[in-house]
C-alpha cells in the first residue's frame, strides 16, 4: 500500500489533525512547572503521554478492525503478519512520534537557552508506553468489531494514562505507565533509573506479547510464549517498580557541581554557571548584611533555579541556616511544634536582612509576619541577634517556646 | 507445475475429517471442481492456496511445499487465490484494493501499483479503479477479486465458486472473462454451474466426499451421460450420475 493510500485511508493523519494542535496548545498552557534543565524538560513529555497512548491504540485498533473486515488472512498473504503490522501501524507510530515531538518543541522553545540535550531516556521511555498502546490496538482491534475496538483503546488508554496517578496507595502503579518520572526533575535531581527502567520493561512486555502472538502460528506455542514472555517482563517490571515511592527521581551526582569561596560555599550545577560571577557577588553582599547581625550561612549552599537572580541568591543564602525540615520531635503523631511560628518569622526576618525586597517577600509570605521581621530589624544590631538566638532554639527543640515581640529584646538591649 | 496433494488430511472438527489420506493433482490448464455442497471442495482449494493448513500430508507445487515455513512465501506467491467471498477492504478504492492484494502477495509497493492498472484492466474494471471497492456490486467486487489474483502474475489461480450468488447477466460476463483469460493462466474453478463447461474449461475434476471421483477431458466428462440425453443436458446428466456413483 503505497504511503499516501495509508493515510488517506487510514486513522493517523485524520487524528493528527486534531490531537497535535490541541497537545501544543496543552502545552503552550502549562510550561510552569518545567525549569531550564533538560530532564525537567524532557519530562513534560509524560504529562501529554496519556493522550497520545489513547490516540494511538484506537488508531491501531481501528486498522487491524478495517484488515479483518476486508478479510486480507483469508486471502493467503504472502507477507508475514509482522509486516503487515509494520506497514499499517507505521503512520499511527509516527503519528505517536510527532504528537510527543510537537508539544516538547513547544516547551523547549520556552526555556531555549538551556545548556546540554535532551534527556533520551526519559523521551525513549515515553515513546515505549505509546508502542506498547499501539500493539495493544492491534491485538484488541483484531478481535472486536471496529468501532468498539477503537472505542475500548480509547478509553482505556486515557483511564491507564492518568488513573494510576491519582492512587495514592498504589504509588508504584504510576512507573509502569509512563508517570513515574512526570514531576522530575529539579536541579539536584535525575529521572529514576529504575522508574525508566519498570516502565520500558512493562511496555515491552504488552509489544512482546502482542508480537509472538502474531508471529507464531503453532496452536500451542503461540500462546505459551506470548503468556510466558508477558508474565517474566512483567514481572521484572513489578520487581523494579513496586519498591518506588510516588516520585521516580533519584539524587544528580554532585561530583556535577563546581562549589567556589567559602562560608557560605557556593555550589553551582553546570545549568548556572553562567552566572556564577553574578551569584558570587550577589551572595558576598548578602553574607556582608547578614554578617552586621551576627548571622552566619550555612557551610554551603546551592540553588534550585537554574537562573538565579539577585533576589533568589539573597533569599537562599540568607534563610540557609533554617532547618530544611521540622525537628523529629515535631514529626511525632499528635506532636505540638511551637517552633513553626517562630519558623515564620525568622524567615522573613532573614530575608529582609539579606536584601530581599519586601514587595517580593509580600508574594509569598504572611504580612504579619513581614511586618514582625521590620519591627526587629528597626532594632539595635545585638536585639536583633539575641531575637534571632532565643527563636532558633524554639525552632530547634518542641519544648522551647518562642518569644518573638521585640519588647522583650528592646529591654534587654537597653539594660 | 502442478498443484499436488500428498496423503492429505483435513478435519474442521476432530473425528470428522473432511479430506482424509487425499492424494491427488490438480492439473494445469483451466480445470472446473464439481461436486455438491460439503463435498470438500472449498477444503481442498483453501489447502492449495495455504489459506488452510493439512493436519498430515502436505501441498506442494513443484518443490515448494505450502507447510514448510521457509517454502510459505514463495508458494502462495505462485497461487492466486479468489475466497468464496470476496471482501472489499474500507476506505480503498478499486485500484488501491487491487494494489494493496499484490503487495500481500509479495510485490513492491510500486510494483503492485503498476501492476494493479493491468489486472484491472483485463478483468474490465478500469473505469471504476477510482471508485471505493465496498461501493462495488457483487459481480464487480468479484471481478475485483479475479485482478488480486492475477496481479501478482501467479502461476496457478484457485477460484472458489466464483459465480455463486450471481444474476445470470454478471454469471455471463464472468464466464467471458475466464474464457478470454483461459489462454493465458492456469485455472481451477470450484462450481456447481455445469453450463458451457466446454467453452471454458479442459478438465473437469468431479469430487464427492472427500475424493475425486471422476477426472478427465470435458468430452470424456459428457460421455458419461446416459446415452439419448439432449445435448444441453449432457453435463447436468453426467454429473448428477457421478455424484450418485452411478458410474
Amino acid at each position: 500500500m503505497r504511503i499516501s493510500t495509508l493515510l488517506r485511508s487510514g486513522p493517523a493523519a485524520w487524528a493528527a489533525l486534531v490531537l497535535v494542535p490541541v497537545l501544543v496548545w496543552f502545552s503552550a498552557q502549562n510550561t510552569e512547572s518545567t525549569i531550564a534543565y533538560w530532564p525537567s524538560i524532557s519530562s513534560q513529555t509524560t504529562i501529554v503521554v496519556g493522550f497520545i497512548s489513547a490516540a494511538c491504540g484506537a488508531g491501531a485498533a481501528w486498522e487491524a478492525a478495517r484488515l479483518r473486515q476486508g478479510g486480507i488472512t483469508v486471502l493467503a498473504p504472502a507477507r508475514g503478519s509482522l509486516s503487515v503490522a509494520v506497514l499499517h501501524l507505521g503512520p499511527v507510530a509516527v503519528l505517536g512520534l510527532i504528537a510527543m515531538i510537537a508539544p516538547f518543541a513547544v516547551i523547549v522553545t520556552s526555556v531555549a537557552s538551556t545548556p546540554g540535550l535532551p534527556n533520551p531516556a526519559i523521551l525513549a521511555v515515553s515513546y515505549s508506553v505509546v508502542l506498547a498502546h499501539i500493539a495493544l490496538g492491534w491485538f484488541v482491534g483484531a478481535r472486536m468489531p471496529k468501532l468498539l475496538g477503537a472505542a475500548t483503546m480509547l478509553i482505556f488508554g486515557y483511564l491507564w494514562g492518568f488513573w494510576p496517578a491519582a492512587l495514592g496507595g498504589l504509588p508504584w502503579l504510576r512507573h509502569l505507565n509512563g508517570q513515574g518520572v512526570t514531576e522530575c526533575c529539579g536541579l539536584d535531581q535525575d529521572p529514576s533509573i529504575r522508574s525508566l527502567a519498570a516502565t520500558v520493561t512493562f511496555s515491552l512486555a504488552i509489544v512482546a506479547a502482542v508480537v509472538l502472538s502474531s508471529a507464531l502460528r503453532h496452536r500451542l506455542w503461540r500462546p505459551l510464549l506470548s503468556l510466558t514472555g508477558f508474565t517474566v517482563a512483567t514481572t521484572v517490571a513489578l520487581t523494579l517498580a513496586v519498591p518506588l515511592d510516588f516520585q521516580g527521581t533519584q539524587a544528580r551526582d554532585t561530583a556535577l557541581r563546581t562549589c567556589t569561596g567559602q562560608n557560605p560555599q557556593i555550589c553551582l550545577w553546570p545549568e548556572q554557571n553562567t552566572r556564577r560571577a553574578d551569584i558570587s557577588h550577589w551572595a558576598e553582599e548578602t553574607t556582608a548584611q547578614l554578617s552586621a547581625v551576627g548571622v552566619t550561612p550555612a557551610r554551603q549552599v546551592e540553588f534550585g533555579d537554574p537562573q538565579p537572580d539577585k533576589t533568589n541568591v539573597a533569599s537562599n543564602i540568607a534563610t540557609s541556616p533554617l532547618p530544611n525540615e521540622a525537628p523529629p520531635c515535631a514529626l511525632r503523631q499528635g506532636a505540638a511544634y511551637p517552633g513553626d511560628e517562630a519558623m515564620i518569622a525568622i524567615y522573613a526576618w532573614l530575608s529582609l536582612t539579606g536584601g530581599v525586597p519586601k514587595s517580593d517577600l509580600a508574594q509569598r509570605w504572611p504580612l504579619e509576619a513581614i511586618s514582625l521581621a521590620e519591627q526587629i530589624r528597626a532594632l539595635p544590631t545585638q536585639a536583633q541577634h539575641a531575637w534571632y538566638e532565643r527563636n532558633m532554639r524554639s525552632v530547634h527543640d518542641c519544648k522551647i517556646l518562642p518569644d518573638l515581640a521585640p519588647a522583650s529584646y528592646t529591654k534587654a538591649a537597653t539594660s | 507445475m502442478p498443484l499436488h496433494y500428498t496423503d492429505c488430511s483435513f478435519a474442521y472438527r476432530a473425528g470428522t475429517p473432511v479430506l482424509d489420506g487425499l492424494t491427488m493433482d490438480l492439473p494445469q490448464g483451466c480445470t472446473v471442481l464439481l461436486g455438491p455442497n460439503g463435498a470438500g471442495k472449498s477444503t481442498l482449494l483453501s489447502l492449495g492456496a495455504s489459506s488452510l493448513t493439512p493436519v498430515s500430508g502436505r501441498v506442494t507445487l513443484g518443490r515448494l511445499d505450502s507447510v514448510r515455513r521457509r517454502d510459505r512465501r514463495a508458494f502462495r506467491q505462485k497461487v492466486g487465490w479468489l475466497p468464496q467471498e470476496v471482501k472489499a477492504i474500507p476506505a480503498l478504492t478499486v485500484r488501491e484494493q487491487a494494489a494493496y492484494v499484490g503487495w500481500l502477495k509479495g510485490l513492491s509497493k510500486r510494483e503492485a501499483w503498476d501492476r494493479s492498472a493491468t489486472a484491472l484492466d483485463r478483468v474490465r474494471l478500469t473505469e471504476l479503479g477510482q471508485r471505493k471497492s465496498h461501493e462495488l456490486s457483487g459481480g464487480q467486487l468479484r471481478r475485483l477479486g479475479i485482478a488480486q489474483t492475477l496481479v501478482h502474475q501467479a502461476e496457478i489461480v484457485l477460484l472458489d465458486e466464483p459465480t455463486a450468488g450471481l444474476d445470470p447477466v454478471q454469471r455471463g460476463v464472468f464466464r467471458d472473462l475466464l474464457a478470454e483469460l483461459s489462454g493465458s493462466v492456469h485455472f481451477i474453478v470450484s462450481t456447481h454451474q455445469t453450463e458451457d463447461l466446454a467453452d471454458i474449461y479442459e478438465t473437469v475434476i468431479v469430487f464427492d466426499r472427500g475424493r475425486p471421483v471422476f477426472r478427465g477431458p470435458v468430452s470424456d466428462f459428457f460421455s458419461t451421460a446416459p446415452a439419448g440425453t439432449p445435448h444441453e443436458r449432457r453435463a447436468e446428466s453426467a454429473y448428477r450420475g457421478l455424484v450418485r456413483g452411478e458410474v
